[in-house]
């Protein structure tokens, strides 16, 4: 099947290799990917911080850019996603950029989620050998709903061995411009995340949101942990 | 004191609590002894999705019928023989209040916990008029013996201090000579105040849910306090958030089966007293007078506004137990007697931003409080709102704006967005070394602070896309 | 401004119609409503829960419950032997007290209680037993009241979920009679035992359904007073009561 591949400005910039690789691992399952390159950001930096107003034009755009043909759109990152599924009540004063929205929306779905849900699959012929922890990002099990999608696709990879972490649910402190404007608190949120981890000395992190990975695992640098942060593409994508 | 609790702000504010182990240690013990309790009492019950559709949709139902209830209520009290005063400030009821202190020639008055009463700075005014007020819940008791400290905590509001300092403080103010077991120093509190109750003209309590249809006040407590409080003294004052109502008896049990397993754990806590007016007249203890407070403060613009979800509020503190921002800056840190979620989005509302605008952005919008409030209150979309609201109003700052607009300005423009995300890549790559750029100012300087910048893959994603495409 | 009061035992509603016309502008109406239908509960999981329980089943929640998480005595008895049994609880507090020092106990005057208890046979020269005798008024009680050891009250209603004894002030049952006292004891009649609180609040409702004037006090207690004030460490014993004893009467 054909899918429009959305990247989000964070892979696009300065983590390619996991939209890289998602593109891969989607063409390995079948898809045709397509990019409609119009795209831009979901605009969380703007629409967190309340300026959904002027954030507005640029929201139109996005929609634009994936109204060129029906088919699904799919991004390795659920605090994107989600906040594109926002869309439709930012516009509802304009009922018909509200309705184009929802179009969009309802065909938008993060990775694990289409893979699982839409591809019927689980196992995707992965292999890695190790012991890791998995971060569920809050956008994920708490904005889209998407919990045993990735648990189902890390039981199948073989060699891996999951470990539960304390207070694993918890957020890791990013919370987008949460991260930079509340800096101290992030930090503490971050630091505590990464002790919860290092406690269970896994070889691997792995999560499914790009933006709770960049922060955890500069937190993990900082403090020269031993722990390899990995996006679920990269470890499904192994062999 | 009122509901602003420091004057000092919000970042030097929480630079300082941050320091404090003590609090941190003890902050995050309790919320996950209160999380796994709540958890615990939820599971036994059973069905608790159906107990929180059903306490959703009695808050709600009330609200849109405010109006009515209210009347009802009042009618009930004063059929039962009290009095009933709507008070539409602060200051209206303050001033009711002290008229009563005046007329009765009151020199002691007991109370038991209520955050409307702090809300509207009851305690001065009483105690301006040669009147002594004894906070007699043992949290409370403890942070008015230490000069008035300010809660961390709507339930357990001495939750930032330990038994050494709680020890001290009594040694200090009080002469007590024992140790520092919990135990002995609840008894001697017991003992020390007992006379108060005994003697006092008047009890002040709030309220945690009127019943419309009898005229009843209701409170939910574990210490007996209240239950003293509201014996004893020949006048009982309830002081009543306006929204903190029920039509009927039938509501009660779900909204108090939901508070008590959402606060402490417990299918009920060890008193829910259902007062209804003064004792009948055959009675020959409790109250021979009854007044009814019913406040507004601020409450009727919020249930006119897109904040008015915030009102379903039972004051369970169930978001407070879960949130990780709280949990690391504790109580004291959010500047008023309501903190943790629902005093982010509570205390901007009835205080205004001037004094509470950094609390809507002390929040990853990691939405765990969702999960938990008994009555459904999406708190993270209402910190949004203010967040949308400073916005709009141009509260932010200036130098904020301008990024975002210019932000907005690319990422609306498909081309220039397409270069930036280019030249973007390009920088990253070129300047971050080691997790550091070489000019380390605003927003990275404050990433920097406890974490490395990511490592740059290198060339963007359009531009290896777009050159597989040509191959 | 405040609004002058002239006579406070008068009672009165004060400062309503704006208040009340101000909610209503606000929730978009030009004036109160005078009317309202209460709508039905959405889900009936409330009155599911240990539905179809015998009343000996549900004693064995409350004696569980009541034992294990609130520390509160449950004793079983019948009413030829309620006497007998309050008896050996009294002794017990006699027993306890240093120097054989005066022990008294508040008996609540309700007819069911006297009509199966004696309460002047369980005095001797260490105890002293009162009976709750509204005529004397508000001081003599209290005093007596707050001198005693123990509180021995009948209860209105239990709870089994919650391990909770419904109280319903009364001229026979003061108030105090359950609060200030160190000890309470509480006289249970076993078919007045509920599944839970939507029982309890449902008689209530009706009762003010049929225009009748709720109790000024009705207490739904738990166990004896606690705190976790200190530390969330648990403390039983504050304010009110230091313990609680539940005697739940099998053939009443």
């Amino acid at each position: 099947m054909k899918v429009n591949f959305f990247v989000t400005c964070l892979c696009d910039s300065v983590k390619s290799e996991v939209a890289k690789k998602t593109v891969l691992l989607l063409e390995q399952l079948g898809c045709e990917v397509l990019f409609p390159t119009q795209q831009g950001c979901c605009g969380q930096p703007s629409l967190n911080s309340g300026y959904i107003e002027q954030s507005k034009p640029a929201m139109k755009k996005l929609i634009e850019s994936f109204e060129g043909n029906d088919f699904p759109i799919v991004t390795p990152a659920g605090s994107c996603a989600a906040s594109i599924k926002k869309y439709p009540e930012y516009l509802v004063s304009e009922p018909e950029w509200a309705k184009r929205a929802q179009k969009v929306a309802d065909r938008l779905f993060e990775l694990t989620q289409f893979i699982v849900n839409k591809l019927d699959k689980v196992d995707v012929g992965a292999r890695l050998n190790g012991r890791a922890v998995y971060h569920p990002s809050c956008s994920l099990i708490r904005k889209l709903g998407v919990r045993e999608e990735p648990l189902k696709l890390l039981e199948n990879v073989e060699g891996l061995e999951m470990l539960p972490i304390k207070n694993q649910e918890t957020c890791c402190g990013f919370g987008g411009t949460f991260s930079v404007k509340m800096s101290e608190i992030s930090g503490e949120m971050v630091k505590e995340k990464v002790r919860h981890i290092s406690d269970v000395s896994p070889d691997y992190l792995i999560g499914a949101d790009i933006s709770c990975l960049i922060n955890i695992g500069g937190r993990i640098s900082r403090e020269g942990k031993p722990v390899k942060v990995m996006h679920i593409v990269d470890v499904l994508l192994s062999r | 004191m009122s509901m602003k609790t420091s004057d000092v702000n919000f970042k030097q504010r929480i630079k300082v609590k941050m320091q404090d182990e003590f609090m941190r240690h003890s902050v995050a013990n309790a919320q996950e002894r209160m999380f796994n309790n709540r958890q615990i009492a939820a599971d036994k019950l059973g069905h608790w999705e159906e107990w929180r559709d059903m306490g959703m949709d009695i808050r709600n139902h009330v609200l849109e019928n405010l109006d009515y209830y209210l009347h009802q209520l009042s009618e009930n009290v004063v059929k039962n023989g009290g009095s009933v005063f709507f008070a539409s400030t602060a200051e209206e009821a303050t001033d009711y209040i002290e008229t009563i202190i005046q007329q009765k020639g009151a020199k002691k008055v007991v109370k038991s916990k209520s955050m409307v009463t702090e809300e509207i700075g009851l305690n001065k005014v009483i105690e301006r008029n040669g009147c002594e007020v004894v906070e007699t819940d043992l949290g409370e008791y403890i942070l008015q013996v230490d000069d008035c400290d300010a809660p961390s905590h709507i339930v357990v509001p001495a939750l930032h201090k330990n038994r050494t300092q709680i020890k001290a403080i009594f040694k200090d103010k009080l002469n007590y000579q024992g140790s520092e077991d919990p135990e002995e120093m609840t008894r001697f509190v017991r003992d020390y105040i007992r006379h108060d109750f005994l003697e006092a003209d008047i009890g002040i309590t709030g309220c945690n849910f009127a019943v419309a249809e009898s005229g009843t006040v209701t409170l939910v407590t574990n210490e007996g306090n209240a239950r003293l409080a509201t014996s004893l003294p020949k006048t009982h004052i309830a002081v009543m958030g306006m929204e903190r109502i029920v039509p009927t008896f039938e509501e009660l049990d779900i909204v108090i089966s939901l508070l008590c397993r959402s606060a402490v754990g417990l299918p009920l806590t060890g008193y829910v007293t259902a007062l209804t007016g003064p004792r009948e007249a055959e009675h020959c203890d409790g109250p021979e007078e009854f007044h009814l407070v019913i406040v507004d403060n601020g409450r009727s613009d919020i249930l006119g506004s897109e904040f008015k979800d915030i009102l379903r509020c039972v004051r369970c503190a169930a978001c407070v137990n879960t949130c990780p921002a709280y949990r690391h800056i504790g109580g004291q840190s959010y500047g008023s007697i309501y903190s943790g979620p629902i005093g982010a989005v509570l205390s901007p509302l009835l205080g205004g931003y001037d004094d509470f605008k950094d609390l809507p952005y002390a929040c990853s919008l990691c939405k765990s409080c969702h999960d938990v409030c008994p009555v459904k209150i999406p708190l993270s979309d209402l910190l949004m709102k203010h967040r949308e609201k400073m916005a709009s109003d141009k509260i932010t700052p200036f130098s904020e704006r301008a990024i975002v607009s210019g932000f907005n300005l690319i990422n609306a423009k498909p081309l220039l967005w397409d270069m930036s995300i280019k030249v973007g890549a390009t920088v990253a790559s070129g300047l971050i070394r080691d997790g550091k750029m070489p000019l380390s100012v605003g927003a990275i300087k404050q990433w920097n602070e406890s974490r490395d910048l990511p490592t740059p893959d290198g060339q963007s994603f359009r531009s290896w896309f777009a050159n597989r495409k040509q191959k | 401004m405040m609004s002058t009061l002239k006579d406070n035992s008068q009672a009165a509603v004060h400062n309503r119609d704006q208040f009340l016309l101000n909610i209503a502008n606000k929730l978009g109406r030009s004036a109160p409503l005078t009317q309202v239908t209460r709508p039905l509960l959405r889900h009936s999981c409330h009155q599911e829960v240990m539905k179809g329980l015998s009343t000996d089943q549900l004693k064995q929640v409350l004696q569980e419950y009541a034992h294990t998480s609130l520390g509160a005595e449950v004793i079983e008895t019948t009413k030829s032997q309620l006497q007998a049994v309050l008896g050996e609880v009294c002794q017990r507090a006699c027993a306890a007290e240093q120097d054989t020092k005066r022990v008294d106990t508040i008996f609540s005057a309700s007819p069911a209680l006297l009509e199966l208890v004696t309460p002047s046979e369980l005095a001797n020269e260490q105890h002293q037993v009162h009976v709750w005798d509204n005529a004397l008024g508000y001081e003599a009680n209290i005093t007596i009241a707050e001198r005693a050891k123990i509180g021995v009250v009948m209860a209105e209603q239990a709870l089994a979920e919650s391990g909770t004894v419904v109280l319903y002030s009364d001229p026979k049952q003061g108030r105090s009679i359950s609060l200030l006292p160190e000890s309470s004891v509480f006289v249970i009649a076993k078919s007045t035992l509920l599944p839970r609180l939507t029982q309890a609040t449902m008689a209530l409702h009706n009762k003010a359904q049929r225009g009748e004037r709720i109790p000024s006090c009705v207490n739904f207690i738990s166990g004896p007073s606690s705190t976790a004030d200190i530390e969330l460490i648990k403390v039983v014993g504050v304010h009110g009561p230091v313990s609680a004893t539940y005697i739940i009467v099998d053939d009443m």
